[in-house]
């Protein structure tokens, strides 16, 4: 052993001086309470916000029943985000506070907005209020933006199939806008379903882009209830109308991304699997899991959807009735009891709660960590109750201010 | 208001082991913890249908029922076996590098012959460096945890004196010549994610001899599966867990820790807190600078956090022998100079050298049938990373994970062709859900100012404060947090007289 090694305990020392430097100079690089986890806090909070407060500058009727809400940022900038990604909006509808996570619209090239498309549902919660009771002006609370639906060079093909139904093309707008300008390698079939031709959304956007770009992207309109005139496809899409639409190119060298109703999705994910197309070469929105429980398969048959049970939250000092034909999620939001919410599809798991006790049912493509089914833990978004329960959910990520940890990767 | 015997702000491993602890010794406890998962990094994340592990992947101290390791006594000790299995890795590591393609087999023996065998000119310096690893280990080990005088030190443990006060690169460029043996014998230098030059040596020693005893360990259900034990554990033994609970303050009056509030405005009486939580945070957020003495916060503010990490999970969708995945670690080095491979300061560069984890080797049921999970772990510097724009985030992010799949291809053709799920995270992501600063990932960093002889003291500078974790004695990584949280909870039990001086000795026996 040589005494000059010694010397290298103090091999940091000229660390050791700038450090005391920067804290004397800039407390707040880890001083502010509001800069936990240093500098790289701020940013983790730029890229990720929990929540973020947004303008409505603009909404745009874009058939009927669908509207274009264009979020303009109030205090901070907007997230960055990757084309078919989403946010989840916060909306107080008749005393309830709940959510709905919304796909964006609109290409990350434009800087400085994002659009967010919703169709009102006949009966739905939260849709029509969203599509005719907030006004320009207004003040909205949004996550930041989740989600895997997404094109990933280093994973998928320049050769894309998007096959969106009805509302499910939102994702795809964004998507097709930023990679003709972003990837010019890229070409892109779109076969876009809807219910009528005066139904279809984006429609005067898609054909100018497909115009302007006739070698890279290609829309075909599919008419499941056509008026006389129309001289496009019609029905609903069929296995025999991907064939013939896609062509006899290389299957394997196509990347597909599906989006719309769940019955679409599993309907086109088997007539795909059918032609052979590989399953990791088929990209599909999360929001493929299924709200409508009763009959699924597992669902047992002697629960009314309308049986009603009673949950006990410990934790929270409160009791409440709820239906089994309800997400819990939903019938604790009905109760005031808030968690986290991102995704509302079982995914991000941000609602992850301990079932104390209790019996419930979850659709079978809901997927649930092995260590956490055996733990017993649940996503209250994705569970319906079957029995009287005893819950301990999260607390809401909003009443924890200085929170990073709320979200996916 | 609720009254508790101790408070822990942060359900990482070292809150929740610490937690463990002192409830089955029968104290009242409550968990804090801001995340609505228990574990901290010890936890999956999912992405149908692959479940990924976040941090995990090579556990040491666990060993064999003939030959067990110290993390494997203290999980014991808590009642965390009886809930978990553990697989147990066949060999080290393989270390690739332009001109080496190195096998490093578990056990003493073993190793010295391969690297003797590969470098049969080295013989000499290989086996002085394998006896001066093991010596420093058994020396440590033999202190019982006591802090020998300088006199005893240097006389009796020479070599464990001069690795307290050295860098790895002391004893590795003294004995061995050959940089590609270097390479194979210093390569676990990115499980403590600082290179020779400046990873301490007693660390390096202790770990690398730890793997090479106890073998490379994984536990079934992932770390998300050890951290839910740890819940068990506590909850069984009367201890609440709050998640989704921040700790806005801890309390303290006349220089005394009294108790935490919560974000939630519950105050939680408590004449022990425990901050699992990274001590910069702890100090000037939790407890506030004019509650701690100015020598604490200087203490602070010299220490340096460890690297963070840039990780590419992929979720493949073939089994892992149609993709020639035989080795579960395989260290791709783009150099053979170690220094060279995480430069103080490298700039926004794809990193040339990472581990792949290919976790199938070690545990077939990691993923479903005909599939397999890998992952591409890169050492990251935080502050590099605070410099990115929010509009060129994933860009970067995109850049970096063609970069390693491209080079991990090279070895691996097949994978390429076969990823279905793709998710990237960088020291952003760790310091998002942690609230690390830079998103260290070994709390720390691992240099011999920071080594276990020096590192923050489990008793913190206000009565009743204590930390527990990466940050704390002895350091960063899953066995050393998890036996932290251990020995704070015996200093615990020890000061408010549960226990005996001499049996809270015997007990955390080795762990220095």
């Amino acid at each position: 052993m040589k005494l000059r090694d010694y010397w290298t305990l103090f091999a940091d020392a000229p660390t050791v001086a700038r450090t005391i430097g920067t804290w004397r100079a800039a407390p707040a690089l880890v001083g502010d309470s509001r800069a936990l986890g240093g500098q790289l806090g701020a940013v983790a909070r730029h890229i990720h916000p929990t929540r973020l407060r947004v303008r409505l500058s603009g909404r745009r009727w874009e058939t009927d029943d669908t509207v274009t809400l264009t979020l303009t940022p109030i205090d901070c900038p907007l997230p960055a985000f990757l084309p078919g990604q989403y946010v989840n909006v916060f909306v107080s509808v008749g005393g309830v506070h709940t959510s709905r996570p919304l796909s964006i619209s609109s290409s990350p090239s434009r800087r400085g907005m994002i659009d967010l498309t919703v169709k009102r549902k006949p009966l739905g919660f939260v849709s029509p209020h969203l599509t005719d009771v907030v006004e320009v002006g207004d003040t909205l609370t949004i996550t930041g933006a989740e989600g895997d639906f997404h094109f990933h060079p280093a994973r998928d093909t320049d050769d894309l199939v998007l096959i969106a139904g009805g509302v499910g093309i939102t994702p795809f707008m964004g998507m097709i806008e930023h990679l003709l300008e972003a990837r010019p390698q890229t070409h892109m079939l779109l076969i876009y379903g809807s219910s009528d031709a005066d139904r279809i959304i984006f429609a005067q956007r898609l054909a100018r882009l497909a115009a302007e770009h006739p070698d890279r992207l290609a829309v075909v309109h599919v008419i499941e209830r056509p008026r006389l005139g129309w001289l496009g496809e019609t029905g609903l899409i069929d296995a025999r109308m991907l064939q013939r639409l896609i062509g006899s190119g290389d299957l394997g060298r196509k990347t597909f991304f599906l989006c719309g109703p769940h019955a679409m999705m599993v309907a086109v994910q088997g007539m795909l699997a059918d032609m052979g197309v590989a399953r990791r070469r088929v990209r599909q929105d999360c929001s493929a899991v299924r709200t409508d429980v009763v009959g699924a398969p597992g669902w047992p048959p002697e629960v009314d959807p309308l049986d009603r049970f009673t949950v006990r939250i410990p934790n929270r000092g409160v009791v409440l009735e709820v239906m089994a034909g309800e997400n819990l999620m939903s019938s604790l939001e009905r109760g005031g009891v808030l968690t986290p919410a991102i995704c509302r599809v079982g995914t991000c798991g941000s609602c992850l709660t301990r079932l104390i006790e209790g019996q419930a049912y979850v659709p079978p493509e809901v997927a649930v960590r092995r260590a956490d089914r055996e733990a017993g833990y649940i996503h209250t978004c994705t569970t319906y109750p079957l029995s009287d329960m005893v819950l301990r959910p999260p607390f809401e990520a909003s009443r924890r201010s200085r929170s990073l940890a709320a979200g996916t990767i | 208001m609720k009254d508790f015997d101790a408070v822990i702000v942060g359900a990482g491993l070292g809150g929740l082991s610490s937690a463990a602890k002192l409830a089955t010794s029968g104290l009242r406890v409550r968990v804090l913890e801001r995340h609505i998962r228990p574990g901290g990094y010890a936890t999956s994340f999912y992405r149908d249908p692959y479940e990924f592990d976040v941090s995990l992947h090579a556990l040491s101290g666990i060993g064999t029922p003939g030959l067990r390791g110290l993390l494997w006594t203290v999980l014991a000790d808590l009642g965390v076996t009886d809930e978990v299995e553990f697989n147990l890795a066949g060999h080290f590591y393989r270390s690739v590098a332009p001109g080496l393609d190195f096998r490093m087999p578990s056990g003493r023996e073993a190793a010295l012959t391969a690297l003797v065998d590969a470098f049969p000119e080295e013989r000499r310096g290989l086996t002085r460096l394998m006896h001066r690893f093991f010596q420093v280990r058994d020396d440590a080990a033999g202190l019982q945890g006591r802090r020998p005088s300088v006199v005893e030190s240097l006389i009796k443990h020479p070599l464990l004196s001069h690795a307290v006060a050295s860098p790895l690169a002391v004893a590795l460029y003294h004995e061995v010549k050959d940089p590609r043996a270097r390479l194979a014998a210093g390569q676990i230098w990115s499980y403590f994610g600082l290179p020779p030059s400046r990873l301490s040596l007693l660390m390096y020693s202790v770990g690398f001899t730890n793997y090479l005893t106890f073998g490379t360990a994984y536990p079934r259900g992932k770390s998300q599966a050890l951290s839910n034990a740890f819940v068990n554990v506590i909850e069984r033994a009367g201890g609440e867990i709050s998640l989704g609970d921040a700790a806005r303050r801890i309390l303290v009056r006349d220089g005394a820790v009294t108790g935490v509030l919560t974000e939630h405005e519950e105050h939680l009486r408590a004449p022990v807190v425990v901050a699992n939580v990274n001590p910069v945070t702890a100090a000037l957020d939790l407890i506030g600078p004019d509650n701690l003495p100015e020598r604490f916060l200087r203490r602070l503010s010299i220490a340096r956090p460890s690297v963070g990490s840039f990780c590419v999970y992929l979720g493949l969708s073939a089994d892992r022998t149609d993709l020639g995945l035989e080795d579960y670690e395989v260290f791709f080095n783009h150099t053979l100079d170690l220094d060279e491979q995480l430069p103080s300061r490298p700039g926004l560069e794809p990193p040339g050298s990472f581990l792949l984890s290919a976790y199938n080797v070690i545990d077939p049921e990691f993923s479903p049938p005909g599939t397999s999970v890998v992952t591409l772990v890169a050492p990251a510097v935080g502050s590099e990373w605070a410099r990115v724009s929010p509009a060129e985030y994933h860009q970067l992010k995109t850049r970096f994970a063609e970069h390693m799949i491209n080079r991990a291809s090279e070895l691996y053709p097949a994978l390429r062709d076969h990823i279905d799920v793709l998710v990237t995270s960088t020291p952003i992501t760790n310091t998002r859900y942690t609230g690390n600063i830079d998103g260290a990932i070994y709390g720390f960093a691992c240099t011999p100012s920071e080594n276990p002889a020096f590192r923050l003291e489990r008793r913190g500078p206000v009565a009743g404060l204590y930390f527990a974790g990466a940050w704390t004695q002895p350091g960063g990584g899953y066995e050393p947090s998890i036996n932290s949280g251990h020995l704070t909870a015996l200093a615990i039990l020890e000061d408010r007289g549960v226990i005996g001086k001499g049996q809270a000795e015997r007990e955390s026996r080795g762990a220095a």
